[in-house]
């Protein structure tokens, strides 16, 4: 993968430190992340439960908020967001593939795929419908466009999750586990759409534990117990 | 967004068709209930003012007072003075006037804009009161006939059913007729017996009530009968489209032209108007009474709907924490829940509005009623029923808006 480490990085994280704390109990969960990430690379983290990999995905994708520490998004200190920040940095920046897909089920998947640009403000019920189905065809299944979420099988709902993610043309796909919940030929087909996405220039960030994804990565991260263990570059 | 989100909200809502109505209940309960009274309450208002309207606006009751001063006591107070045959006549000739009735201090005081007076009742040894009416129309008869004009210059009676009531014990009312009666000491023949009035069929506020207890007697015999009594007051009917204050006037200036030395002054009776007005007021306030009442039951509702948003909140955690995820503001949760129990409860109140003026109608029928639905009570319980929703919508709202993204999507 091209990578131009001389550029200035997409994410920059010195120190990232977290830590919850119920009761008395203080747990850290990562203790202090030093990691750079430049656009177009496709990043896999690895590790095992409780490693922090999940915390340290949901801290660069503006849900979790670090507890000491940088974080720098496009050169910006994005460290303290406050939630309305945060939400329209996930909203205009990020898009989030979990591994259940978490599509709404009240909502049809052109409605579900349309939440993103209704956050983003977007009202012009057209634009909406044809940015819908320009990605849903990306991912193929544009003919669902009116279809339930609940009758789509768990790839054509991964797919959908996909084109959510990628309606607000983000910068940045965090990718959480997106095959754990698919047999292995679905699978592979998402890991397919993913490295497509990355050769037209997404980054994506993903958390896996399968260790025959790592070939789709440029560099693959493993952590254990809240640090960085060891850095490939494929 | 404000259009996105109501149609996401319309969405979410038809997803949940249960879970919406279980919230509605109490909303469309408690609306109904008040909405029931209102329409009930303002439809025998309506009917009272209608009634004492029509006698008010086209009759002015004009009688002679003491002057208000502001050493005399007794101001507003009837004088001894009593108003003779001749002063009728005279009034009879002003423009505008349609006619002129001689009111002898009997009247009810509940409208009625007959002729009416009260005289004392003498069957074989039982005694009473009994309300006399000119004969006007025919009346519908259990026995008997109808007074007709041959009986202009005889003492016959129509003898209402009222009578069998306190006045007269009768096993069979049938063998009266023919028989005779005195009233206030003269001797009438009884000819006919009207029909026992059917209680529910007319309004209790109606000229028909007042007119199915009294008895009947010819024109001739109500003069003669009247002839002695002093007249308090005269009733004086206009003529349509009359004005009002300028007949005051001009029948004030009248009688005082006529009578210029006399102590009490010449006003205008406004006793009816009155009497409405407080039983207009009277009435406002039981119904408002028994709308608080009711109103509780719209309280109870608003709970109902609070704890179902909670139980919502809950349940839709992880729909919440997507929504967040893909870049929902908290601001953009709290207002989709809100909306959407401002939406329930909208519709809930317009499910109450028409079921609550269903029932009205229904109840209406057995008390004889024709209830009332005004722009107002529409406007009030709608607008009653979304502020409910906002009120008690808007704590698990916020509560939803507070949620940890995450918390929310992993649980």
């Amino acid at each position: 993968m091209n990578q131009s480490l001389t550029t200035q990085p997409l994410i920059e994280l010195s120190d990232i430190k977290k830590s919850y704390t119920s009761g008395r109990q203080k747990t850290d969960v990562l203790k202090g992340i030093d990691l750079k990430i430049c656009e177009g690379e496709f990043i896999m983290i690895m590790g095992k439960s409780g490693c922090g990999k999940t915390t340290l995905m949901n801290i660069i994708g503006f849900l979790d908020k670090l507890t000491t520490g940088t974080y720098k998004f496009q050169g910006q200190d994005v460290s303290w967001l406050d939630e309305n920040k945060k939400s329209t940095y996930r909203n205009e920046n990020v898009g989030f593939i979990f591994q259940q897909f978490f599509l709404i089920e009240s909502l049809n998947v052109q409605q579900n795929v349309e939440l993103p640009m209704v956050y983003k403000g977007i009202n012009n019920p057209t634009e909406k419908k044809d940015l819908a189905e320009k990605f849903l065809d990306l991912v193929g299944i544009k003919e669902k466009l009116k279809g339930k979420t609940t009758e789509l099988s768990g790839g054509q709902q991964q797919r959908v999750a996909i084109a959510r993610a990628l309606v607000n043309d983000p910068l940045l796909i965090m990718a959480d586990e997106p095959t754990g919940a698919l047999d292995s030929g679905t699978g592979k087909m998402i890991m397919e759409i993913l490295k497509r996405l990355n050769e037209q220039g997404k980054t994506i960030i993903m958390v896996t534990h399968d260790e025959d994804l790592t070939s789709y990565a440029s560099r693959v991260i493993k952590m254990k117990d809240g640090l960085l263990e060891e850095e490939v570059v494929l | 967004m404000i259009q996105n989100l109501m149609i996401s909200t319309f969405l979410s809502l038809k997803a949940n068709k249960l879970r919406v109505f279980l919230t509605m209940i109490g909303i469309i309960i408690g609306i109904s209930s008040v909405v029931t009274i209102a329409s009930l309450g303002e439809g025998l208002r309506q009917e009272t003012v209608k009634l004492a309207d029509t006698t008010n606006s086209n009759e002015i009751m004009i009688k002679n007072a003491m002057p208000t001063t502001e050493e005399n006591m007794f101001f507003g107070e009837e004088t001894s003075f009593t108003f003779s045959r001749a002063d009728m006549k005279r009034i009879q000739k002003v423009d505008g006037v349609a006619s002129v009735l001689p009111d002898y201090g009997e009247n009810m005081g509940m409208g009625g804009s007959g002729e009416m007076i009260n005289s004392q009742i003498n069957y074989f040894g039982q005694s009473g009161s009994v309300q006399l009416s000119p004969y006007s129309k025919d009346e519908t008869l259990a026995y008997g006939r109808n007074i007709s004009p041959s009986d202009a210059n005889r003492d016959v009676i129509v003898l209402s059913q009222d009578i069998f009531e306190y006045e007269i014990s009768t096993d069979d009312p049938e063998k009266m007729i023919g028989q005779a009666v005195s009233v206030n000491g003269y001797m009438y023949k009884i000819i006919g017996i009207k029909e026992p009035y059917d209680q529910e069929s007319i309004s209790f506020t109606g000229d028909d009530y007042l007119s199915s207890m009294t008895s009947v007697i010819s024109r001739a015999s109500y003069n003669e009968l009247t002839k002695a009594k002093p007249i308090k007051a005269l009733k004086i009917k206009l003529q349509e489209s009359a004005d009002r204050d300028i007949i005051t006037q001009t029948v004030v200036d009248r009688l005082n032209e006529n009578y210029p030395n006399e102590e009490g002054v010449f006003e205008e009776d406004t006793f009816n108007q009155e009497m409405q007005q407080q039983m207009e007021t009277f009435m406002t306030g039981i119904v408002g009474f028994l709308m608080a009442i009711t109103a509780i039951s719209l309280l109870v509702g608003g709970i109902g709907v609070m704890n179902i948003m909670y139980v919502s909140v809950t349940q839709r955690k992880r729909e919440i924490g997507i929504r967040r995820a893909i870049g929902a503001k908290p601001r953009n949760i709290l207002f989709q829940f809100v909306l959407e129990a401002g939406i329930i409860t909208l519709i809930g109140g317009i499910i109450g509005l028409l079921s609550g003026y269903g029932v009205a109608v229904i109840v209406g029928k057995f008390m004889g009623i024709a209830p009332v639905l005004t722009f107002k009570s529409i406007l009030l319980s709608t607008s009653v029923s979304i502020l409910t929703g906002l009120f008690f919508g808007i704590m698990p709202a916020i509560s939803a808006a507070k949620m940890d993204p995450i918390k929310a999507i992993y649980r």
